[in-house]
């Protein structure tokens, strides 16, 4: 199968042919360049039957870095496995949150499955709250996909992968990671493997609230502004810490201006990995990384200029000439 | 609840399973008590028990102490930690930071948000609780103002600045000030700007003519002239030594605000919003014992807010007024200025509720460069809103806030306070295989196993030209919140409480919106 415009067609039938063409895909999206639908169909295709047949909560080893929403800023993506050392030679785990807001998104998450396929045991992808349809409807992504092909098939492919993205990883069973927080059904990482998640992520119970639900200075629990999943305290924390015998809950879901954020005495970090925030927000970005000694250390970037050296703009930034009040 | 040493005691509280296949029993009932916890009032600090006459079910509500004895307990103001002595002592107290900070807070127009870090003296707190122990009716207006600056502009002033103090000061309504100290003051609010809007793009008509040219020649317009162009609830005004239950009466009438002045009514001291009144309730409701059964009834039962689709809507529901996701931005704001709603729900073509815009949303389309927003969808500003509130907070929402029918008045109140919205839109929940579907709509959903999911995925060839596909089919029927049936209101609330609670009766919700003038009855 080819997914330039080249003309010819490839049968995807021999490994090497496949790993070939995979490696033509990769830097084709990393040059975020259009992918063909009949492509995107089979990239989603193929993720899917491999997610499938992973658990709700992955298991990892040391050493991995682990990595925050991206949010279609496919540069700082590239800028994040540059610093990082890159899937060829480090193993990583993504919490989610691939699209949305960004400009790339489509070409941020295929890369990421790419990836996934190319180096199926080097990378982790589990699912962020934004890896839903209804969210995707009114937070960006759809709308680039009805930009960049008329229609929304493409769409309709990816939130279909969605669906078989895991919930959590634990790595050397001591690190556990999840996109959002807690939930007050849950109590033992156990649980979390009974859940059928192969759907839509729901409004409420464990499967939303894993998703959704952020740390705060709360007693137990409150209801959280976000609207879906909950607000839960240090007691929590640590009750979830000590009932799984783990040291660390690694999340995401919420933007830290410095990249990365302890709380609870070191038993819970937020980590965030798209730097400069929708192009505005002026933050750093981090991921962190666990060696075999389960010791932690962060590696903080920033966001690439919004144009490359030859003076092309990679980001399109909106420069209003006049700006009037109405 | 049963009495058991930790969360994970078997209990059979009866609710569904909230996990889908295979959970256990165990932690969907801690989830249940936990959600039925956040359901009810907030702690109160220097409580010397757990409130035992505060239950979850309205038939344990014949076994209540009162209220009485309980406060007499606490009068002496220590607060003793005490062991669990009954299955109520299992409910962990929430904070005590969102009943205490309430107390203390600004009524005046000031950001809410940054109100809560604020901390409270004992004293007020012991005040409080101990003077007014059993009725919120009588609590004084005067125990609910801080001292702190108003802000308020001069008739003089264009609406561009206008604008910009209410955008810098987190305001939704900015006080104008009349000449000569005069008290009939009227406030420039989002309404305002939207009409201005509308008038500057020439979808609106006013009588004042020199005005309306002016807008649509771009010159600065003195926001003392727009305030007068479109009818406006008056400026209530209360002095301080009025009670809640008439600001009750004022504010279920559909009035967003009322001002608090001195008892000469001479000053203005400050403003309290339905929003301020329903927070303060809501995190003292523990002293008001007579709000508890209103909290455990359901909005069906107790008739507020929900639409009955085989029968005309009273005087006293909110009338769900909406708009397709695909119509133009400019029509939603359109819709909004004539039928005097500051909020209108946006619907897909199944009426199932994709968000909502607000009238204090026009604020993202005051520019020039903002100007092509307003001939794109409704579904693309709602992701503009929503893009907005989540890079401000940091933390994206979920873009509807929803109840259900079954929902009870205290799930809505604690839902509205945490999400510090003016309004809940009320769904139906959607039916998932034909079945009924339970309320947790987190079942899991079986796609026709015979080919791959993908395959019914495609609904168009491969081309760049083809058109969207209908949402009808399998694939997207599922994924919806569901069916929009109602809105519950701030004003819907408190006008209920109002009637239940006070002497005001009569208090009628629609009341102020058809003072507004909105020609569509």
């Amino acid at each position: 199968m080819n997914c330039n415009n080249s003309g010819k067609t490839y049968m995807v039938t021999l490994e090497g042919t496949r790993q070939m063409n995979l490696d033509k895909i990769i830097i084709l999206l990393k040059q975020g360049k259009h992918i063909r639908e009949d492509c995107v169909y089979s990239l989603c295709i193929q993720a899917q039957e491999l997610l499938m047949n992973e658990s709700n909560v992955t298991h990892v080893d040391t050493p991995v870095t682990i990595c925050g929403d991206i949010h279609g800023q496919l540069h700082d993506l590239l800028t994040l496995f540059e610093k990082s050392g890159g899937v060829e030679k480090s193993r990583y785990i993504f919490l989610g949150d691939f699209v949305d807001r960004g400009f790339y998104s489509l070409e941020s998450f295929l890369l990421l499955l790419c990836y996934k396929l190319r180096y199926p045991d080097r990378i982790t992808l589990i699912r962020g709250n934004h890896e839903t349809r209804q969210i995707t409807k009114v937070y960006g992504f759809y709308d680039e996909i009805m930009r960049k092909y008329g229609n929304s098939n493409v769409w309709r492919y990816c939130c279909e992968v969605f669906d078989y993205l895991s919930l959590g990883a634990i790595i050397n069973e001591r690190v556990f990671c999840i996109h959002g927080g807690l939930s007050p059904d849950i109590t033992t990482i156990d649980e979390i493997r009974s859940i059928d998640r192969k759907q839509e992520v729901p409004h409420e119970g464990a499967m939303c609230d894993l998703l959704w639900s952020d740390p705060d200075e709360v007693d137990t629990w409150s209801l959280s502004p976000r609207g879906a999943g909950f607000l839960f305290g240090k007691g929590e924390v640590d009750q979830f810490l000590q009932t799984n015998n783990i040291e660390l809950i690694a999340r995401a879901h919420q933007l830290v201006m410095e990249g990365y954020k302890e709380m609870f005495d070191g038993g819970l970090v937020t980590v965030w990995s798209a730097p400069n925030y929708c192009y505005r927000c002026g933050n750093v970005a981090a991921v962190l990384t666990i060696d075999g000694q389960l010791e932690r250390s962060y590696t903080i970037f920033d966001a690439v200029q919004s144009q490359n050296g030859m003076g092309h703009t990679i980001i399109p930034t909106k420069k209003p000439q006049m700006d009037y009040f109405l | 609840m049963q009495p058991g040493s930790g969360a994970n005691s078997g209990t059979n509280s009866g609710t569904n399973s909230a996990n889908g296949s295979g959970s256990p029993v165990l932690s969907s009932s801690r989830h249940a008590s936990i959600v039925e916890m956040l359901s009810t009032p907030p702690q109160l600090p220097h409580h010397v028990q757990h409130n035992k006459t505060y239950h979850n079910h309205s038939s344990s509500y014949s076994q209540n102490r009162t209220l009485q004895q309980q406060q007499a307990s606490q009068m002496g103001g220590q607060a003793q930690p005490s062991p669990p002595q009954s299955a109520q002592d299992q409910v962990p107290a929430l904070s005590p930071h969102s009943s205490v900070s309430s107390l203390n807070s600004s009524l005046f127009n000031a950001d809410p948000a940054k109100l809560d870090s604020q901390q409270m003296t004992p004293t007020t707190s012991q005040c409080l609780s101990s003077v007014h122990a059993h009725e919120w009716q009588y609590i004084l207006l005067s125990q609910l103002i801080e001292q702190n600056k108003l802000i308020t502009v001069p008739e003089s002033t264009s609406v561009e600045e206008a604008f910009n103090t209410m955008m810098k000061y987190h305001l939704t309504s900015l006080p104008v000030e009349p000449p000569q100290g005069d008290m009939n003051c009227l406030t420039f609010d989002y309404n305002d700007l939207n009409s201005y809007l509308l008038l500057v793009l020439n979808k609106i008509q006013v009588s004042n003519k020199s005005v309306q040219q002016d807008c649509q020649n771009g010159k600065p317009v003195p926001v003392g002239e727009i305030v007068k162009l479109t009818p406006k609830n008056p400026f209530y005004k209360l002095p301080e030594s009025e009670n809640l239950s008439t600001a009750m009466s004022i504010l279920g009438s559909g009035v967003h605000r009322v001002a608090i002045t001195d008892n000469d009514m001479t000053k203005i001291k400050g403003i309290l919003s339905q929003r301020r009144l329903i927070k303060y309730l809501w995190d003292n409701a523990r002293t008001f014992p007579n709000l508890e059964y209103l909290f455990n009834s359901s909005l069906q039962d107790l008739k507020i807010g929900v639409l009955n689709t085989h029968a005309k809507p009273t005087s006293r529901q909110s009338r769900v007024i909406s708009i397709q996701g695909d119509e133009p931005l400019i029509m939603a704001l359109f819709k909004m200025h004539v039928e005097r709603i500051s909020s209108i729900a946006v619907v897909d073509q199944q009426d199932n509720l994709i968000g909502n815009i607000s009238v204090t949303d026009v604020k993202h389309v005051t520019r020039t460069s903002q100007y092509p927003l307003l001939h794109k969808n409704c579904r693309h500003f709602i992701s503009v809103i929503l893009n907005v509130r989540g890079l401000e907070t940091g933390k994206d929402s979920f873009p509807i806030f929803h109840v259900y029918p079954t929902s009870s008045l205290g799930r809505t109140l604690a839902k509205l306070v945490a999400t510090k919205s003016h309004r809940l839109w009320i769904v139906q929940p959607p039916e998932i295989g034909g079945s009924t579907a339970s309320i947790d709509s987190n079942q899991s959903i079986s796609i026709p196993s015979s080919h791959s999911p993908m395959i019914s995925a495609m609904e168009d060839p491969p081309s760049p030209h083809s058109n969207n596909a209908p949402p009808s089919n399998l694939f997207e029927k599922e994924y919806r919140t569901g069916k929009l049936i109602g809105v519950v209101s701030l004003t819907d609330i408190l006008s209920l409480l109002a009637r239940c609670q006070t002497e005001h009766k009569q208090v009628d919700p629609q009341s102020a919106r058809r003072q507004r003038g909105s020609i569509v009855s």
